[in-house]
């Protein structure tokens, strides 16, 4: 934890990683967590969590960042994750077709279990692998024009890009908050409404967490 | 806040609850059913097994087991290993020997701690932060006994040690009813459960771990005093209490306060325990050649502590059901089961890249190098391709769940175990050349890692198959469990 337990915070938001099995999910989270890459990491059981406080135009946001499994018996544990997220990031692999024709599906799944109001990025991670490069980036750009939702590129390996990534996706989360007109965070934040929103989740997942996870 | 001086069960506002059990008369179905009725659950709790009926500790133990998050306090002179009995079967979210009040109720009291000088204080909750829950802040001059480990008398003498502790204060101790000595205690105390609550939630390893220390603390100890005694009533605990309660004589004090607050009991092998052990290692020779009539009973009880690292192999074989009990019956057994895995992989590994299947190859193909990283073993190309066998077999033979991420590391424990019948005892494992082995040595390892792992999925196929029932009957048991719990 990079932040003390007193320390000020104006809005606290969840972010999932959604996206196909081996895309780079938990290594982007580790990326911008730990700022750490390993060729080959564990494979995510169930869901992880990770949480990291930045600061975003003056405002100190804390990201509770979830990964999920990807592979598909998962989906209908994880699809309780998406409940109450701020921002659901899917993610697919520049350099596997299958993964991005899937971004659809998990597009459809995203915007039927979550809010209204969430902000939803597609990412393609890996975009240091040019020469087995499978999606070309306009490619990528117009299927995130027609959801009309934002695309971003990055490499985990390199750390390309990703801290853009979230900070540009805080960033929407911010306007989608405001535009949405609740109620602006007292001051003395430690009972935020997304902490509130996180309450039952936390009571909920948490043994599944540290069941599923084997990290 | 009320104080039954009776020492019965105290309800604090429905929150808090304290029991004092320092009367014996209550039964303990009336403790369980005071448990269950306070359907707002029970965040805190005191117990004082002082002058409790070890049975009745027990009890009230699986009684406990009903509920309780966050805190159990328990002091107890006489009935160490029957507490422990209760803490084990509340481990979920224990936290043993840590003193803790709630926080929204600061004038809650805690019995059972009067005095600061023996007060256990350890915690998980904020291993960096300045306050957290029960940390003593002002330790008055206390008198550690001198720690020997090798005794394991001593662990069940603690408590009694502390009881025993001159006084500096000078006060009688009246532990349950001298209000300033509480008022001590809770000036000496800080409470951390003022911010940062959210932070508890990335904790939750590291809690889990400290759950798991102290669990396999208390099994050591079992195990320790159960080899002792020369039970092997395990189960209950009951011989050792029992011994326990005969002896009377102070004897040094084998728990430690650290400064980082884990409790740690130290370790290191005398004569007197490679003896134990070897004791131990007999028995479960002769148990597992000679098996008594209900063997397969008896070898689990036995197995609870530990089992000694070169049994562990033959005896996981049979507790898993895979080997039967009757040893004449075991070779022939072996021999056909591993017959029929390399049939199956004659049968069905060649199917791994056609249409239907290779979604689940190449599913499992991605996994295997992605498991144990760190362990120079699995990083070799024959370990990986053992496993990629072995989970595709089991895929492609379960098709009702067929491959889910995580089962691959249920066949870890089972490959390395078996192996190592094939190490020398003091190699580590992990670093060990695994082309030194024979064929035969590794198609035997294949083949009853297979099975065993098999057996152990029949029992939890649930947890893997679509929508995955098992998994989210958990959940919804749990979440039913915090609910009770959490009745802010």
């Amino acid at each position: 934890m990079e932040s003390s337990s007193n320390e000020h915070i104006d809005y606290v938001f969840k972010v999932v990683l959604i996206g196909d099995c081996g895309v780079g999910k938990s290594s982007l989270l580790l990326r911008y967590s730990d700022d750490f890459f390993q060729e080959s990491y564990l494979c995510t059981i169930g869901v992880d969590l990770r949480i990291r406080t930045i600061s975003v135009d003056d405002k100190r946001v804390k990201l509770q960042m979830w990964d999920t499994a990807g592979q598909e018996r998962f989906k209908t544990l994880c699809g309780h994750y998406y409940r109450g997220a701020e921002a659901i990031i899917i993610v697919f692999d520049v350099t596997s077709e299958n993964s991005f024709s899937n971004v659809l599906r998990w597009y459809e799944e995203a915007r039927q279990l979550s809010r209204q109001d969430t902000v939803l990025v597609l990412l393609g991670n890996k975009s240091d692998m040019a020469d087995s490069r499978a999606v070309s980036t306009e490619r990528a750009q117009s299927l995130a024009a027609s959801l009309n939702i934002a695309y971003f590129e990055s490499s985990a390996k390199l750390c390309d890009n990703v801290k853009e990534t979230f900070t540009a996706t805080t960033r929407k989360m911010m306007e989608a908050y405001q535009k949405h007109h609740r109620a602006h965070l007292p001051d003395d934040l430690t009972n935020s409404k997304s902490l509130h929103m996180s309450q039952p989740i936390k009571s909920s997942t948490s043994l599944n967490c540290f069941d599923c996870s084997i990290m | 806040m009320s104080q039954d001086t009776d020492g019965n069960i105290v309800n604090v506002n429905g929150r808090v609850k304290v029991i004092n059990r320092s009367s014996a008369n209550d039964s303990p179905n009336k403790l369980k059913k005071d448990c269950v009725s306070n359907d707002l659950g029970i965040n805190n709790l005191t117990l004082d097994l002082n002058k409790s009926d070890p049975d009745e500790i027990v009890n009230l133990g699986a009684a406990l087991s009903l509920g309780i998050s966050r805190c159990i306090t328990a002091t107890s002179s006489n009935s160490t290993v029957a507490c422990s009995k209760s803490t084990i079967t509340t481990t979920s979210d224990s936290y043993l020997h840590t003193n803790s009040r709630h926080r929204q109720k600061p004038e809650a009291e805690l019995f059972g701690l009067g005095n600061s000088n023996i007060t256990i204080s350890t915690s998980v909750w904020k291993p960096n932060a300045k306050s957290f829950p029960g940390r003593v802040l002002r330790i008055a001059p206390t008198i550690v006994p001198s720690v020997d480990s090798e005794d394991p008398e001593s662990f069940h003498n603690l408590s009694q040690d502390m009881s025993k502790t001159p006084k500096k204060s000078g006060k009688n101790p009246g532990m349950f009813h001298d209000k300033s000595s509480f008022q001590q205690y809770e000036e000496s105390t800080l409470d951390a459960w003022d911010d940062g609550d959210d932070d508890l939630l990335v904790r939750l390893k590291l809690d889990e771990d400290y759950i798991k220390s102290t669990a396999t603390n208390i099994i050591d100890h079992h195990s320790m005093s159960t080899a002792k005694n020369g039970s092997a009533d395990v189960s209950t605990g009951k011989a050792s209490v029992a011994e326990k309660q005969g002896t009377g004589e102070p004897s040094p004090s084998v728990r430690r306060h650290q400064s980082n607050g884990v409790p740690s009991i130290k370790r290191s092998m005398s004569a007197a325990q490679s003896s134990r052990e070897l004791a131990k290692q007999k028995k479960f020779e002769a148990l597992i050649l000679a098996p008594s009539k209900n063997g397969l009973e008896d070898l689990r009880t036995m197995s609870w502590p530990g089992i000694p690292a070169s049994c562990r192999p033959i005896t996981w074989k049979i507790l898993s059901g895979y080997l039967p009990v009757a040893p004449d019956r075991r070779e022939s057994i072996l021999e056909r089961k591993r017959k029929e895995y390399f049939g199956f992989l004659d049968q069905y590994f060649g199917t791994r890249h056609e249409d239907q299947y290779q979604h689940i190859f190449r599913q499992i193909h991605i996994d295997v190098p992605r498991m144990n990283p760190l362990i120079p073993l699995f990083q070799t190309k024959l370990v990986q391709e053992i496993f990629e066998r072995i989970l595709y077999i089991w895929a492609i033979r379960h098709p009702a769940s067929g491959y889910v991420q995580g089962i691959n590391d249920l066949v870890t424990p089972f490959f390395v175990v078996f192996l190592t019948e094939f190490l020398d005892a003091d190699v580590e494992c992990g670093e060990v050349d695994i082309t030194a082995l024979s064929k035969e040595e590794l198609d035997m390892i294949e083949a009853d890692s297979y099975w065993c792992m098999s057996k152990l999925l029949d029992g939890i196929q649930d947890n893997y198959t679509f929508a995955q029932p098992g998994i989210q009957m958990k959940v919804s048991a749990l979440k039913e469990l915090t609910q009770r719990i959490d009745c802010e």
